[in-house]
Parts: C-alpha cells; sequence; structure tokens
C-alpha cells in the first residue's frame, strides 16, 4: 500500500507539470505579496545560502531505489517498483491515470508544506475515483509584481518586457522543481480523498 | 478510419518528474517498449551517476575507492566532456565547484539527449522528453508543426515568459526561484544570485544544460558571455526583472496572428 502510494506520489508529483501545460495556465491564484529577497537590499555575499541545503529529492525515495544496483551493466537495470507508471495512451490531454485508489470524488487540498523556499500547496479534482487534474494553489517565491524594464540593453540580447501569458503550449522547461514538496502535498490531498 | 496512437508516461526518476510524450503513430505495444527503454535507462543513469547514492559509482570515484579506469564507460565519457565544458565555459561550469565531485549539472541533459538519440534510432520521429524541466523535442506532436516548450516566468509559477516553436532542438533553463541559490560561482564560493533563469537553446541537451548553469554561475555578465555562443539562442530573466533574448530565439508568433 505504501508502496503504491509512493509509486502514485512519482507520477502524480511529474503530472503537475504536464497538467499545467496543457491546461493552458491558467492565472497564478495566489498573488500573496512575497517580496523578492534581493529587490532593493543589495546585500553583497553575506547571504547565509545554505548551499547545499536542498538536494533535488530530499525525500527518502531517493536513497533506497538504486543502492542495491551495483554497477552500469548493459543490459537493462533490473525491475523497479513495477507501480512507477503512468501510461496515458491514446489521448494526448492528461488525465492522469491514477491507479486503483477508493477516492471520493471532489476537489481536495493538500496541506501547505513548506519547502525549504516558501510553502507548496496543491489541490486534486477527483472524479470517478481518478485525479483528474491537479492545481498549484501556491509554490514558492510564487507573486506577481511589476517589472521596471532597463531601456540600457546589453550588447546583442535584446530587452523586452518581462511577459506572464497563459499559452497553449505542449511543455514547459524550467528549473528543475521541489519534487519532495510537491510530493508532500500531494500526498496529503490524496489523503483527504481517500478519506472523504 | 485507423487507430491514431501516442503515449504520455510520466515517473520520478533522478530525483524529479521526467515527462515522456511519444506522438508516433506506433502500435501501442511499440510505443509502451520504447517508453520502458527510455526509463530503463535513465534508472540506470542514476545507479552509476547519483551523489545521492553511497554506492553509486560516482559516488565512490569521488570517495577514492574507485579508479577512474575502473568505472563504466559512460563515466569516462561524461567526465570528459565536463572538462571540455569547463574549458568552454572559462572555468564556470565546474563539477567541483561544491568541494566535491558532482557532475550532475550535465549528466542530466545528456541522459536525456542519449534517450532521444536512441528513440531516434529505434524508429519514433516525433517524442518530447522533459526531466524536471530541461528538455528535448523532436519532430511534432500531433497537429501542429512544432513543439510549443514554455519558458517558466520566474515569479509566477503558473505563467510562462516565452513560447518557443521548436523541432529537434535541446531547451534547457537553469534559475534560482525553485531551489534557491544553490549554484555557486566556482572562483568565489558564492552563490550565484544576479541572474533568476538562463535558458539556452541549442542541438544538445547536454551542453545547454552547462551553458545555462554557466552563465548562472557567471552572473551579470553570464548575459554577454551568452550572446556570444556560437549556435546558440538564449533568453534571461534577472533577479532586477529584466527579461533579454537573443534576437533568433525560436520564439512562437502570437496566437492568431
Amino acid at each position: 500500500m505504501r508502496r503504491a502510494l509512493m509509486a502514485l506520489m512519482g507520477t502524480a508529483a511529474g503530472t503537475v507539470l504536464l497538467v499545467g501545460a496543457k491546461a493552458g495556465f491558467s492565472s497564478p491564484q495566489s498573488d500573496r505579496a512575497m517580496q523578492p529577497q534581493s529587490a532593493n537590499s543589495p546585500t553583497p555575499e553575506a547571504s547565509p545560502a545554505p548551499v547545499d541545503a536542498l538536494p533535488p529529492d530530499a525525500g527518502p525515495s531517493a536513497a533506497p531505489a538504486g543502492a542495491s544496483q551495483p554497477a552500469a551493466g548493459a543490459t537493462k537495470t533490473a525491475a523497479q517498483p513495477a507501480g512507477n507508471k503512468t501510461t496515458a495512451p491514446a489521448a494526448r490531454p492528461t488525465t492522469a491515470a491514477a491507479g486503483r485508489t477508493t477516492m471520493k470524488d471532489g476537489t481536495f487540498n493538500g496541506k501547505p508544506v513548506y519547502v525549504e523556499y516558501g510553502n507548496v500547496e496543491l489541490s486534486i479534482v477527483v472524479s470517478g475515483g481518478k485525479i483528474t487534474d491537479i492545481k498549484v494553489l501556491d509554490s514558492p517565491n510564487d507573486h506577481s509584481r511589476s517589472v521596471q524594464i532597463s531601456k540600457g540593453a546589453l550588447p546583442r540580447l535584446r530587452a523586452e518586457a518581462l511577459a506572464a501569458q497563459s499559452a497553449d503550449i505542449d511543455t514547459v522547461t524550467g528549473a528543475t522543481y521541489t519534487s519532495s514538496g510537491y510530493k508532500l502535498s500531494l500526498q496529503s490531498a490524496i489523503d483527504r480523498a481517500s478519506q472523504a | 478510419m485507423r487507430d491514431v496512437h501516442s503515449l504520455v508516461r510520466v515517473e520520478h526518476v533522478m530525483g524529479m518528474a521526467v515527462s515522456l510524450d511519444l506522438d508516433d503513430d506506433l502500435p501501442i505495444d511499440r510505443l509502451e517498449s520504447l517508453a520502458d527503454g527510455v526509463f530503463d535507462w535513465l534508472r540506470l543513469v542514476d545507479g552509476v551517476f547519483s551523489t545521492y547514492k553511497p554506492e553509486s559509482e560516482i559516488s565512490r570515484l569521488a570517495r577514492g575507492q574507485l579508479r577512474r579506469e575502473d568505472c563504466s564507460p559512460i563515466v569516462g565519457e561524461v567526465l570528459d566532456r565536463c572538462a571540455e565544458l569547463w574549458a568552454e565555459t572559462g572555468g564556470y561550469f565546474d563539477v567541483n565547484a561544491g568541494g566535491t565531485l558532482d557532475p550532475s549539472g550535465y549528466v542530466k541533459g545528456w541522459a536525456v539527449q542519449r534517450a532521444c538519440d536512441r528513440l531516434r534510432a529505434e524508429g519514433s520521429a516525433n517524442h518530447c522528453l522533459n526531466a524536471g524541466g530541461d528538455i528535448y523535442v523532436r519532430g511534432a506532436p500531433r497537429g501542429r508543426p512544432r513543439w510549443r516548450v514554455g519558458i517558466r516566468h520566474p515569479w509566477e509559477a503558473l505563467s510562462v515568459a516565452w513560447v518557443l516553436e521548436v523541432s529537434d532542438t535541446a531547451v534547457a533553463t537553469s534559475g534560482t526561484y525553485e531551489r534557491g541559490l544553490h549554484v555557486l560561482n566556482p572562483f568565489t564560493g558564492a552563490p550565484a544570485k544576479d541572474l533568476r533563469s538562463v535558458t539556452v537553446v541549442g542541438p544538445d541537451l547536454g551542453t545547454a544544460d552547462a551553458y545555462a548553469t554557466a552563465a548562472l554561475a557567471m552572473g551579470l555578465k553570464g548575459i554577454d558571455w551568452l550572446a556570444t555562443l556560437p549556435g546558440h539562442e538564449c533568453a534571461v530573466v534577472t533577479e532586477d526583472g529584466r527579461a533579454l533574448r537573443s534576437d533568433d530565439l525560436p520564439v512562437a508568433p502570437p496566437l492568431g496572428s
């Protein structure tokens, strides 16, 4: 059960990107005023940033998986957790095939999870016992702000207004996100759906 | 009317979500088999290169418990390329910047590129592989001339700052907005914080990813450095909110035009 849930975590966390992308990026729901740390305070290198503080995935799932994998034979790796796959054949829009949990239909918010640089909070929409949508309610450093564009364009790169658009896109490039936070918030949302 | 197939699969590998979109009109079991190959490969790479696994080859190599010549051939290949990238970036892409051997900044992109090259060799002409925000796309999805790739807005998680239209192209982004100030300037040891998001577009994902990380580490002078890179386009957002891009960045025309 636990394994199944973790597998689901992995797939569903990944689906955040996809769902976001294919759903056409609804406008941010939280524009809490979270000021950029450095906006008007040019503190020099004194910032106590925890340099290696946040591994890409600090979650417990990272460690055990490969410990038993000795080396790089040319052959395939042994079967990993079999449930760790979501395949959505045919239909392109991503209804995340969410496995066989017994979840009640409805919308369930996950607990906000603090992840080093801010809160992550998700909600899931359950329909027909499956997760059909995942919304990001809050994410680190998520805020609106007015943008000032310097006219002093640097050589050979063009200065532009920083746009914030919704668009019909297939995928999104961005800094690697804090997947452990997404997993935790997602898990609590699924727990609530299962208990409902 | 014949069946139309495509397959989307998402797994959690290498500490991040990896999504594969196979948009080829192949039998579904063929698509499944291609996807299996991609994720098996990524798990193999993770087992060899993960710095979070004490028994990985890269961890044992870093501790001096394994000699480089005793490592898998892919370890030598990766470290050789990292050494070249160190030179190409004036020392700003440095696998030892954190004090211990960590080629993760190249491995992810390299592994994705390899997976997509193999997909092509095995008969897939249209696919998109996105590993934690670093992407390779080939061909096009059904119904479009090219893939539309959004560059995430560095302050608004649900918006995009640019939309690219690309085929047979790698798109890599390094930024401070998700994992904080995790990229170090190898010359000062200080975390890089002047650039909030750097996206590099080019033919090879490992290289594009390393260039993006190097530019982030350079800070503001990374903007000028990016402008000099042959064969690569870029988009940058500074910490104070300036947006800059190269003239030939493959930006999508506005919808409806």
